[in-house]
């Protein structure tokens, strides 16, 4: 009999849980945090980071990298990145198919919110340029997460899944496959979700996340999904997620919970309901998992 | 003010996130093709609601001492005015306590720049480099006149903030959300700020440390900070100063001079 795989439930970290997951010790595998929360130089960030990697792995999700740029990457950004992936060794390490960053002839503005690229030839060559030297300059394989997105470009030239395709291919890079995106860029860009994820690559996912998403109108009064990371995830964002584990088996979940960041019980249970559900899509039973 | 001039291909978006008046740029369409200026919107609300959420976390104080909807407005124009620079948000607002300083409706609250101040500081100490804790048994045997020549090695994490205002008074009313009745406002006062373990603490001492501390800060020895000190106030005590820094963990040990720190 082969042993049961443990699924790897992981929570995206938030420094006021700290005491709760100090006592509680939680029955998780990792904690992900944004890696431009700890890039200063000391202090309490470290000091809880180093606490959590003792008894659980770590995943750094940069936020700021601006991968999706039209200019060149932000170096010194890069290397403060080396300096943590360096210094903590995480289990993952990822980034987002977005751009953040935008070099102006006096400065570097930095706009912290995940913005949009057109998919085009150009852009896709400009995305491989940056995610390969990220890969060489961190020595090690960058997971890549698909957007959510508001809007199309005119200049489009191909779909979103041809995109992800090719980049993963040509940089051999790992991906995120965040449920949540796939939920709100098919309802905002007149997609289906499930044939989304039918051509996803889904050989190349390293990572789940799943997040709760907010509910807005567009141009039409149409419903426009936010990407908001604010509240439980959505009962048709579990069902992609069923869909997903049905068909990937067992990959490490992470459950986002960034805005209006509950109490640890409320966020645990998400943590939680996304176990279970892996070990029932995957014919797991829980007391294999716990044992 | 800085104000951004933008370059390449993604100069348009970005230079219509930050000017609400202007068209969304055109090639920006919904999923049947047609320009969808509010879907652009979203972006739009999104960064600028990020930097004053930001703003508003970083700077807990003002934003009670002012209000919810007085500060998100204070915040706003500074946000337009001065995006951050960097992808490091933990950083983002070095320039607000200034901000406040010349623009004319926050001077409606003449001390907010300074309580600004203390809470940008604190965020800095928050992230200093992680420092050593003073041992007092370092200094037990030294002879007095090894220590008049001694310099301070100050903690990283230690900031101070002078205002002509009891700003340290203001800013501890705020955070435990009391009001600032009894207050004499014509009271100068100096904010200390250090992190010597985990929490970063505050305290407030006399403004007329400030001659001393600058010397000291600034790398001079016990007695040559305490000559310049006196030098405008003759009955300057660097003993109190001291004991202090001290209490706050703001001294990390004393430097003497053959080099070998005790």
């Amino acid at each position: 009999m082969t042993k049961a795989q443990t699924p790897e439930i992981g929570v995206g970290f938030k420094p006021e849980h700290f005491a709760n997951i100090a006592n509680d010790k939680p029955n998780l595998s990792f904690f992900e945090v944004h890696a431009e929360n700890y890039m200063g130089d000391g202090g309490p960030p470290h000091a809880m980071l180093r606490a959590l990697d003792e008894n659980y792995d770590l995943s750094i999700h940069g936020v700021g990298l601006s991968i999706g740029s039209d200019g060149p990457l932000d170096r010194p950004h890069l290397m403060r990145l080396k300096k943590l992936v360096d210094r903590y060794q995480p289990k993952l390490v990822s980034e987002h198919l977005a751009w953040s960053s935008h070099d102006t002839e006096r400065n570097m503005l930095f706009l912290n919110d995940l913005l949009p690229i057109p998919y085009t030839q150009r852009t896709l060559n400009r995305v491989v340029e940056h995610v390969d030297q990220i890969q060489e300059t961190l020595g090690r394989t960058l997971l890549m997460e698909n957007p959510s997105t508001y809007v199309a470009f005119s200049e489009t030239e191909m779909d979103e899944i041809s995109f992800i395709t090719e980049m993963q291919k040509r940089t051999d890079c790992r991906l995120i496959l965040d449920v949540n995106n796939v939920h709100i860029s098919a309802n905002n860009q007149k997609l289906d979700a499930y044939q989304y994820l039918d051509r996803f690559p889904l050989h190349a996912v390293g990572e789940i996340h799943l997040a709760g998403h907010a509910t807005d109108t567009d141009d039409d009064d149409a419903p426009l999904l936010i990407d908001s990371h604010d509240r439980p995830v959505a009962p048709p964002v579990w069902d992609l997620y069923r869909y997903v584990v049905k068909k990937v088996g067992i990959r490490p979940t992470l459950i986002e919970w960034d805005n209006d960041v509950p109490d640890w019980p409320t966020l645990y249970a998400e943590a939680v309901a996304a176990r279970e559900t892996m070990l029932t899509q995957t014919g797991e039973t829980s007391a294999h998992a716990l044992a | 003010m800085r104000s951004p001039n933008f370059r390449n291909d993604q100069t348009s978006f970005a230079r219509a996130l930050f000017h609400p008046d202007e068209e969304s740029p055109a090639n920006l369409v919904d999923p049947s093709g047609a320009h969808a200026p509010k879907r652009f919107g979203v972006y739009r609300n999104n960064v600028v609601v990020s930097l004053i959420d930001n703003l508003a976390s970083t700077f807990p104080a003002c934003h009670s001492l002012v209000g919810e909807e007085f500060f998100r407005a204070l915040a706003r124009e500074y946000a337009l005015n001065f995006p951050p620079s960097s992808p490091l948000m933990i950083y983002y607002g070095d320039e607000f306590s200034q901000f406040l300083n010349q623009f004319k409706p926050a001077q409606q609250v003449p001390f907010l720049a300074d309580i600004a101040d203390i809470e940008y500081k604190r965020v800095k100490s928050y992230h200093a480099a992680d420092g050593q804790r003073f041992n007092p048994a370092s200094i037990a045997d030294a002879p007095q006149d090894t220590l008049d020549s001694a310099k301070l090695k100050l903690h990283p994490s230690f900031y101070w903030s002078l205002s002509r205002f009891p700003a340290y008074q203001i800013y501890a009313r705020a955070q435990a959300g009391k009001t600032l009745e009894g207050i004499s406002f014509d009271e100068a006062e100096i904010t200390l700020i250090c992190r010597p373990e985990w929490d970063v603490q505050t305290q407030s001492i006399s403004p007329n440390n400030k001659t001393a501390l600058t010397a000291l800060a600034a790398g001079f020895s016990l007695s040559t900070s305490v000559e310049i000190a006196q030098k405008s106030d003759p009955e300057f005590d660097l003993q109190a100063l001291l004991t202090q820094l001290l209490a706050i963990g703001a001294i990390e040990r004393f430097k003497f001079k053959s080099g070998a720190t005790k």
